[in-house]
């Protein structure tokens, strides 16, 4: 039988028993006399002075000591049982938390199915009474199983357990577990960590430690050498030659294999393979592969780039989905008879560029047609008098419906030709044309680099608009509702927006042709004019694949799928064909969990739109942490265990002491004490006086 | 310290116990003995005791002339017919007896001894008398057998407040009011030298009276049980002296038992009884072992 102590602290009051021995040898003499009868023997006796103190009443003292002792003992809380051992000492039920590594480096030959082998085995060892838990996790936990004593039910969740395509993380999953074996109580704590401890997957700045007294055992799966090869990413062109849009695909390949390896590479488009290529992947090396360039067909086209797999396949393959006509179409209209340079910088400008590309086209203002308006994403009228009524009817009316509107005001620019219900069109009124001297010609004063026309100037030294010189511009008169982006130096407006409908009308008080201004000879010239039609046309851009782990907002989707506020009930098909339904009332968002093509449709109608999903690339690192590292930084720190060592101690005592109450009986038996110890020291004390 | 229980004055189980015994005195008194004394005098107590209707035949010399006057009627006056012995209570009460750490004080004890014997000798017929003392008489009750109930009195209203002195002052200051001799009983814890004690039992015994004495100490002032060292003070004189217990105790026990011997030795000679009374025993105890005693020695001595 082991005895134990819930409060060992309390035992330093042992040292107390020192007081009544000291009193008892110190203690010289009585401070009051002692009333006698009479001194007449007394005085007949010689007085000697006392050279020694001695213990004279030991049975007084000892139950001194002994009630002394007994308190002591009883604050003490002593435990007849045998003490239970911080980390899983035999005595009481246990708390097993089995965590499962799911996560993409899983998939790595056999390591997911030994993992699972080695939860079962470690759910067998369970004693009746015992708790399981089980936690699957990769960069999110679950716990299908929590604190059970149903073993059945947590071997049934580890073997339904599979490996998915999503990252390691293993904070969450340490929180998880901490918070569950908390909650649980039982102070026997085990959790077994099964993992191929991939480096990625823990962070010096994750903060996450199990509870104090939890015993940790690893399980590793993983193995130092992992040779492994990926399609790390795409690179994609496009062109437009012919009035055929084409595709040229170049692929970044890696490999941490320790000698070359010759791997097949193949581009595919919707299933069909478009372009195989040998490469020799370099030994812990990448290289790159481009593909021929490759017609896309119609309607959005699913690419997949793949080579020869290997021992984890999942990385060998990288999907994608490219739109055809991913390109913004800009009517520039100029006045008729416009000088050959008057949109010669813009269109040069609007040539470049692939993401988006630019479709520009330059047609006379006599020449403009309604169909011309309708085509086109953005329309600029580069110093262009205002179209025909019916044109400008058109015009508004395509604005209003999302298009986008720049009028270049130039010396033909004159707002006072345009129609009365077109006005309604104009983000400001043009005035008087202002000259500025040559030595003084004006510049930009202030932009207002967060609006979106103009966000890619917002990082610092991203674009010097001070160099530009503007010699004459026309003075701007904002109409209400308009937003000044940009004003020179003397406070004029320079540049004004105005949302019409779902569409843009923006007004730049100067021209684009070099003349009044040498704006096109500026480094800014290029990316304000990609920006503003980008922002004009209302692009967005849309991606060409997802990383697992994201959540993508299709309210945001360029497809237009989900902004329709009047839309139905979405469906989202994953690649391994789970169903999910997004009603309407419900922010339509979708958490990419799987790599492949994700299919979204409107569950009644016919059109669809494809998310291409791929493993996170740095998943396909399989460097490991060592497991004795991570054990180090995730087991309770050394306070928290020597604390609730006595805590867990504490608690596997706390049972057999609040059963025994042996310290009511130690505070009985030293009532006892004290109370004997009364009646002897009045007995021995009664002699102190007359009543 | 404790105060001692109240303790009945007249215990009846001491009254219980004493009541088989005679008190016989040793010597005869002086008045009229009938029954189981020997009175030095025959005739009539001077005594009166009582009034009764005159019958023919009884002697005229007794007729209360002054009652009759007043009431017409013949009335003989009645003298006590047995005229045992004074039996006198010395009680000694000065503040030593008031020592009583055992629960009950000397003078407590002494009282009930007092008390006890006067009223047996009241049933004795005997006249009672009460002299209570410290260092000067404090209380005086003559001897009368009408008296019991003042002695009584008075020993109740005894406290043990005053300062000692040699026993044969108040002794002698008292003895000299006693006119005829009879039992004297001196009560007291003798703290005085032998010399001092003999002095004042030959005060007592002068005329011829029977003493008794009953030396009244708490076991405590015979074993010294004190173990601490400290200072001890007289509680009549209020001198202090220090004290080391467990180096005195030895020689004090046998100087208290000397002193005891030295008692006995001085009653033995004067043929006077001496008895060592505990606190700590019962009272019929006490008491029961002397009368025994005292019939024997009288059986002896006669």
């Amino acid at each position: 039988m082991n005895f134990g102590l819930l409060a060992p602290i309390f035992l330093a009051g042992l040292a107390l028993l020192a007081i009544p021995v000291l009193v008892h040898l110190t203690h010289k003499e009585r401070k009051e006399p002692v009333e006698w009868p009479s001194l007449m023997f007394l005085q007949r006796i010689e007085y000697r002075a006392a050279r020694r103190q001695r213990i004279r009443h030991w049975l007084l003292l000892l139950l001194r000591a002994t009630a002394m002792a007994l308190v002591v003992m009883a604050f003490a809380r002593p435990v007849i049982e045998g003490v239970a051992a911080a980390t899983g000492a035999s005595g009481g039920p246990r708390h097993l938390v089995v965590m499962l590594d799911r996560s993409h480096s899983m998939q790595y030959g056999d390591r997911f199915a030994r993992a699972q082998e080695a939860a079962r085995d470690a759910v067998s060892g369970l004693s009746p009474g015992d708790r399981v838990s089980v936690i699957t996790f990769d960069d999110v936990p679950a716990a299908p199983v929590a604190a059970s004593q149903d073993a059945p039910a947590a071997m049934a969740a580890i073997n339904a357990a599979t490996a998915g395509d999503r990252s390691t993380r293993y904070a969450p999953a340490v929180r998880l577990a901490g918070r569950i074996l908390s909650d649980a109580g039982i102070p026997r704590r085990e959790v077994v960590l099964i993992s191929d401890f991939q480096r990625r997957g823990w962070s010096s700045d994750d903060d996450a430690r199990l509870p104090g007294g939890t015993a940790l055992r690893t399980v590793d799966v993983g193995a130092a050498d992992s040779p492994n090869s990926t399609v790390g990413g795409l690179e994609i062109a496009r062109d437009v030659s012919s009035g055929v849009e084409r595709a040229r695909v170049t692929a970044r390949l890696t490999s941490t294999h320790a000698e070359p390896r010759a791997v097949a590479a193949t581009l595919r488009f919707n299933g069909r393979q478009v372009d195989r290529r040998e490469v020799t992947l370099p030994p812990s090396g990448a290289t790159s592969i481009t593909f021929a360039p490759a017609t896309l067909p119609a309607g959005v086209t699913r690419g997949e780039v793949s080579i020869t797999a290997d021992q984890l396949s999942a990385d060998d393959t990288f999907v994608f989905t490219l739109a055809e006509g991913e390109n913004i179409s800009v009517l520039i209209v100029e006045s008729d008879g416009a000088a050959a340079s008057t949109s010669l910088y813009l269109a040069r400008a609007l040539a470049i560029g692939d993401a988006p590309g630019f479709r520009s086209r330059i047609v006379q203002s006599g020449r403009l047609t309604s169909s011309d308006i309708a085509g086109a994403a953005v329309i600029v009228l580069n110093d262009a008098p205002p179209p025909r009524a019916e044109l400008t009817r058109a015009l508004a009316s395509r604005i209003a419906e999302g298009a986008g509107l720049l009028i270049v005001a130039g010396p033909r620019a004159d707002d006072r030709s345009w129609p009365v219900d077109a006005t309604l069109l104009l983000p400001a009124t043009t005035g008087d044309i202002a000259d500025r001297p040559a030595g003084r010609p004006a510049s930009v004063g202030f932009m207002d680099r967060s609006h979106p026309a103009l966000t890619v100037f917002r990082a610092p030294r991203s674009g010097d608009f001070a160099a530009a010189r503007f010699l004459r511009y026309r003075t701007l008169q904002p109409v209400s509702g308009a937003e000044v982006l940009a004003r020179f130096d003397d406070g004029a407006p320079a540049l004004v927006e105005r949302r019409v409908g779902t569409g843009r009308a923006l007004v730049l008080a100067s021209t684009l042709d070099g003349i009044w201004n040498d704006l096109p000879l500026q480094p800014v010239f290029l990316p304000l004019v990609h920006q503003i039609t980008r922002y004009a046309a209302g692009y967005a851009e849309r991606r060409r694949w997802y990383t697992v782990g994201e959540v993508v907002d299709l309210a945001r989707d360029p497809s237009g799928i989900a902004s329709d506020s009047a839309r139905g009930t979405l469906v989202a098909l994953s690649p391994s064909g789970e169903r999910t339904l997004i009603p309407p009332e419900r922010r339509p968002v979708i958490e990419i969990g799987e790599r492949g093509f994700y299919e979204l449709r409107p569950e009644s109608g016919s059109r669809s739109v494809a998310l291409a999903a791929n493993v996170a690339a740095a998943e396909s690192d399989l460097s490991r942490v060592d497991p004795e590292e991570l054990t180090l930084a995730i087991s309770p720190a050394p306070a928290d265990t020597a604390a609730v060592s006595l805590t867990a101690g504490l608690d596997g005592l706390a049972e057999p002491e609040r059963r025994h109450h042996l310290w009511w009986w130690l505070l009985a038996a030293a009532f006892v004490a004290l109370a004997a110890e009364t009646v002897l020291g009045n007995r021995l004390s009664r002699f102190s006086g007359i009543a | 310290m404790a105060q001692a229980p109240a303790v009945p004055v007249l215990d009846p189980v001491v009254l219980s116990r004493i009541a088989n015994l005679e008190l016989i005195a040793r010597h005869v008194v002086e008045g009229f003995l009938s029954g189981l004394h020997r009175a030095p005098h025959l005739g009539v107590s001077l005594d009166f005791a009582e009034h009764r209707a005159y019958m023919p035949g009884d002697d005229t010399r007794r007729i209360d002339w002054k009652l009759y006057a007043r009431t017409d009627r013949h009335y003989l006056k009645e003298f006590e017919a047995d005229t045992n012995t004074d039996v006198v209570a010395f009680v000694d009460a000065s503040s030593s007896m008031g020592f009583g750490p055992s629960g009950t004080s000397k003078l407590q004890y002494a009282k009930m001894v007092a008390a006890s014997l006067l009223f047996f000798s009241n049933r004795q017929r005997d006249r009672v008398g009460l002299v209570t003392f410290d260092g000067a008489v404090r209380e005086f009750v003559p001897p009368s057998a009408k008296h019991l109930y003042t002695a009584l009195h008075a020993l109740d209203r005894l406290t043990s407040t005053g300062a000692g002195g040699v026993l044969d002052r108040p002794i002698s200051t008292a003895a000299g009011s006693l006119r005829r001799k009879g039992v004297r009983i001196l009560i007291s814890d003798f703290y005085e030298e032998p010399a001092g004690i003999a002095k004042a039992i030959d005060t007592l015994r002068a005329g011829g009276s029977d003493v008794i004495l009953f030396h009244v100490l708490d076991p405590a002032e015979r074993e010294l049980p004190v173990d601490d060292a400290a200072s001890f003070r007289d509680v009549e004189t209020g001198d202090q002296i220090p004290v080391v217990p467990w180096q005195f105790r030895e020689r004090y026990r046998a100087l208290v038992a000397a002193h005891i011997d030295a008692l006995r030795k001085i009653a033995r000679e004067r043929r006077v009884d001496y008895t060592l009374l505990d606190t700590t025993q019962p009272l019929d105890q006490a008491l029961f072992a002397y009368l025994s005693h005292r019939q024997y020695t009288l059986r002896v001595r006669a």
